[in-house]
């Protein structure tokens, strides 16, 4: 009997649609047609990433009748998951180079597919009320000097230097050892408990030093003070135990599967057009963060409010 | 074990004149004399460290090259991760064939069938509030992938535990084997999963399997092995076959065990569906993560209530099929005769589900009514309140800063120093003496083997470091749970009031609760140390109430027949009486601190936990590696202190 309803269970689950991992998995509708397919995102653990993916996913869906699904998987394991095609494509990726030479260069699973036209930037930041008490912390000598006004319980008597996601690209540890100044890192664990802590700093005025980045939504709500740190020169980083320089503008990389850079779909052209600005990305993260919108209602708003820009990355795409 | 029985007398003859606290707080005060005297002259020499993280990079690097091309990874791997792939997506399939309806309706008439009617009752709400909430996709997805590893873990668990409860030499083995896969933290092993399984369900199956089977199996063999030698002779003398005493006598008596196995299993893969989420598991985690990515602290706690209620609704269901199983052998026990076989009964059930699930599909109501609202709305409660409460201004904050300030001064740093700064063979000396006062030679053996083993590993400072948060975060669990346990052994109210805080507790993702936790106690290790006393104090609680509500009525009788008083009798009697359980409590407190130790290293507690998010997150797989074994280790040194201490107690 029990094996009657499995089988029952079974055909009927046959005749609806291929059992598929990803849930119900809506019919992709509407559009072009096409053959776009299905297709995998994999969304980042910051805002900035969920605003890419869910625009993107907004106009693959809708303009060019793909099924988009999304994953959350940490920024490593993508990887992998890029190389044996559970994960067709990421928006956005720092450059962790030494992946690329690995997964791009010597096994030829993941390709590059330009540039998110997005320039992340990393810095160390201070609050701007500190600095309007003390302009000399807008510069690493001046922190290094005033180490003592940034000590917590936790820190002991060195000052304490505010990190993130212990996951994201960092030197502080290297910049704060080849510098020689007296401060220890402390991570908060992720974007959102340092937003988190920073948010508590600053409603109590409290100094605070941290790691930080743009773009991100929360350097339009509240006024940091990037810390001036010494001058890049060649190589300057090039020894991750030895770095005594700013960091680096980063190009921040789209990269996807060689298996579905190869297969032909529209979706393909789409991913390798599109491209944005830090003043773009920040307003639909902030919708997001911000405004609790929904990041599917955000990314619609973005896209209705700047159709130009998306028509660009759709334009000769034959659908 | 006989070993250690027998060699414990000798050394009891040789300390005859002090108690057992009063010879470790003589170690522990020659230890703190070495301190002072030699403090910071003696840290982990340089020249006793193996790079055993170079080693593990090197077979990374090896792996990653021929994963594609090695046959064990093309016919062995790779097909154990195809088989988990449509494991999942068929059960994913039936869910989302039966639709809303046919899966509420299947949840409700089989614990209807099953576990009774008040029971039901909590599943049918329970599975409709998964709809209500807004989520009900992503549960299923997330039950989908709870099943089957709950499936594979049964599949497993259930014939080793069998085997562990037959055999003694095949308990002996697997036992450090179990140990090895609950102490070690589930992120530790996420990378190595990926490696050998890829990203996707598959990864994330193997993932919560391993930290499932040990309860699988520790409860099946204790089951079987406590269904009394009587039944079992009386069967052999009756000519029965070892396949015969195993099918017919043995299995069924141990019955109720093994469903309590399938509960403990069930819970454990609940609580590791966030982590499974980092390695492509999808569902609800995905949701949670989400939500927290964007400050939506609201919306990640909506989404993680739905995994708490599933485990409650869950939890009871096995837990109440388990009691019933229990009355239908001793049929005197009140249990009505039932008006029709079991056999129709369950029949009538499954078509009743089909027919639930088909008339869904022709009244065309096979997808949830819309009502985001719900959720959202109940979000929007949370977030005012966690506004609230994190507002510098309002009264919470100023207690909780102070609180976590002065953890950190005189609990958490003071002891750190002291085990890092105090002489490496010192520390060790010390372990390895407490070790043999309290749970003899062996055990000693062990501890002192892997305390030196975290040194030559090169993490001697990170592993004192952890050290010292686990204490602190144990000596603060055993408190409140000791604490609150006695309560609710001596008030049954207070007891229905706690427990679903602790099922919730016990289910919620750390995470979630971490980004409130930052804001009122900032970042460092108090939040690891709260979080992973809220995870551990609820089984602390329901041990020492076990503890206490098993001391015998007779002596409690007794005690009462002298004039007792109600507080006498619980001190002199109750709590004497339970101590074997209340021990149990304090080893399993430590091993579930433990297991939060890897939160810790996320929110700036850094030590070992962090040693091991690096590995994962920043591709430092040979450090994680090694981290992972520093907390393993670790684990089984304390443990094993703790537990020698047990077994001696209860023989």
């Amino acid at each position: 009997m029990v094996g009657a309803v499995l089988a029952l269970v079974a055909s009927g689950c046959g005749a609806q649609q291929s059992p598929s991992s990803d849930g119900g998995g809506s019919a992709a509708g509407g559009g072009g047609g096409g053959d776009c397919g299905d297709l995998t995102i994999n969304e980042q653990s910051w805002v900035g990433s969920t605003a890419n993916v869910y625009v993107a996913k907004n106009l693959l869906e809708n303009e060019l009748g793909c099924t988009v699904s999304i994953t959350k998987i940490a920024e490593i394991p993508v990887f992998e998951a890029l190389a044996d095609g559970k994960v067709d494509v990421i928006l956005e990726d720092w450059q962790h180079v030494k992946l690329y030479k690995k997964y791009v260069d010597d096994l030829g699973k993941v390709k590059q597919a330009g540039s998110l036209g997005v320039t992340g930037h990393i810095g160390w930041y201070v609050p701007k009320y500190l600095v309007d008490e003390n302009p000399e912390l807008a510069s690493w000598q001046g922190v290094a000097e005033n180490s003592e006004l940034f000590q917590t319980p936790e820190s002991g008597d060195q000052g304490q230097f505010l990190s993130g996601d212990p996951g994201y690209v960092t030197n502080d540890q290297a910049l704060i050892e080849t510098l020689g100044l007296n401060f220890k890192v402390i991570y908060a664990g992720g974007e959102a408990s340092e937003i988190a802590a920073i948010q508590q700093a600053y409603a109590q005025e409290e100094p605070l030093l941290f790691y930080w980045y743009e773009p991100q939504w929360l350097n339009a709500a509240l006024d940091f003070v990037e810390v001036k740190l010494p001058k890049r020169t060649p190589g300057c980083d090039a020894d991750p135990d030895n770095v005594d320089c700013a960091y680096p503008d980063y190009d921040l990389r789209k990269l996807y599967s060689s298996e579905f850079a190869e297969s032909g779909s529209p979706a393909v052209e789409f991913v390798e057009n599109f491209k944005w600005s830090n003043a773009d990305q920040e307003l639909v993260s902030q919708l997001i963060a911000e405004e609790k919108m929904t990041p599917e209602d955000a990314a619609a708003q973005w896209i209705s409010d700047n159709k130009d820009k998306a028509d660009a990355w759709l334009e000769g795409i034959s659908s | 074990m006989s070993a250690v029985t027998t060699a414990r007398p000798a050394i009891r003859a040789r300390l005859p004149h002090l108690g057992r606290s009063a010879q470790v707080g003589v170690v522990l005060a020659i230890l703190l004399v070495l301190f002072v005297l030699l403090e910071n002259k003696f840290p982990w020499p340089s020249g006793l460290i193996y790079p055993l993280n170079k080693r593990f990079d090197t077979l990374y690097e090896w792996i990653v090259d021929n994963q594609n091309s090695h046959w064990l990874f093309l016919y062995f791997f790779n097909h154990i991760a195809n088989f988990l792939d449509q494991l999942v997506a068929y059960l994913n399939g039936v869910l989302v064939w039966l639709s809303w309806v046919g899966v509420t309706a299947a949840a409700t008439l089989i614990t209807l069938r099953w576990s009774g009617r008040r029971v039901a009752l909590l599943v049918c709400g329970s599975f409709l509030s998964f709809g209500l909430l807004g989520v009900w996709e992503e549960s299923m997805e997330t039950l989908a992938l709870m099943l089957s590893a709950v499936l594979v873990s049964l599949a497993i668990g259930i014939p080793a535990g069998v085997l562990a409860g037959r055999s003694d030499r095949f308990d002996k083995a697997i036992t450090p084997v179990l140990d090895v896969m609950q102490i070690v933290p589930a992120f530790a092993y996420l990378m190595p999963v990926v490696i050998f399984f890829s990203v996707g369900n598959p990864a994330a199956v193997i993932a919560t399997v391993v930290y499932a089977v040990p309860p699988a199996v520790r409860i099946t063999a204790l089951g079987v092995r406590g269904v009394a030698r009587e039944s079992v002779e009386m069967a052999e003398s009756l000519g029965a076959t070892r396949r015969q005493v195993l099918f017919g006598v043995q299995l069924p008596l141990a019955l109720r065990s093994i469903m309590l196995g399938v509960n403990q299993t069930i819970m454990m893969a609940l609580s590791i569906v966030i982590i499974a989420s980092l390695i492509g598991g999808g569902g609800l985690g995905d949701t949670v993560i989400s939500a927290l990515s964007f400050l939506d602290v609201g919306l990640a706690i909506v989404a993680s209530s739905a995994i708490v209620i599933m485990a409650i609704a869950l939890d009871r269901a096995t837990e109440a099929a388990a009691a019933r199983m229990d009355a239908s052998r001793h049929p005197e026990g009140g249990l009505r005769t039932p008006r029709f076989s079991a056999r129709t009964l369950t029949a009538a059930v499954f078509v009743a589900i089909a027919a639930f699930a088909l008339a869904a599909r022709a009244f065309g109501i096979a997808s949830f009514p819309d009502t985001v609202g719900v959720g959202d709305f109940i979000a929007g409660i949370i977030n005012d309140v966690i506004t609230w409460v994190q507002d510098p201004t309002k009264p919470v904050y100023p207690v909780t800063s102070w609180l976590g300030d002065h953890l950190v001064l005189w609990g958490l740093e003071p002891l750190r120093v002291f085990l890092s700064d105090s002489p490496w063979w010192a520390v060790i000396g010390s372990a390895v003496a407490i070790a043999l006062i309290v749970s003899g030679v062996r055990q000693m053996i062990i501890a002192g083997v892997l305390l030196t083993a975290i040194g030559v590993m090169g993490v001697w400072g990170p592993g004192m470091d952890t050290a010292s948060q686990v204490l602190v975060s144990t000596v603060l669990t055993l408190f409140f749970g000791v604490a609150l346990g006695i309560v609710a052994a001596e008030t049954p109210r207070f007891e229905q009031i706690i427990r679903p805080i602790q099922d919730a507790l016990q289910t919620l993702p750390q995470i979630v609760y971490l980004i409130p936790i930052v804001a009122l106690f900032s970042v460092g290790r108090v939040p690891g140390v709260i979080a992973s006393v809220l995870y551990a104090t609820p089984v602390v609680i329901r041990l020492v109430v076990v503890g206490i509500k098993e001391v015998s009525p007779a002596a409690v009788e007794a005690a009462r027949a002298f004039g007792a008083s109600r507080a006498e009798v619980l001190l002199k009697v109750k709590i004497p009486l339970a101590r074997p359980a209340i021990m149990l409590g304090v080893n399993q407190g430590i091993i579930m601190v433990l297991a939060v130790v890897i939160v810790a290293g996320l929110v700036g507690g850094g030590a070992l936990g962090y040693g091991v998010v690096v590995g994962l997150q920043r591709n430092e797989f040979g450090d994680g590696a090694v981290a992972s074994l520093a907390i393993l280790a670790l684990g089984i040194v304390l443990d094993r202190v703790t537990r020698g201490n047990l077994q001696r107690r209860s023989i």
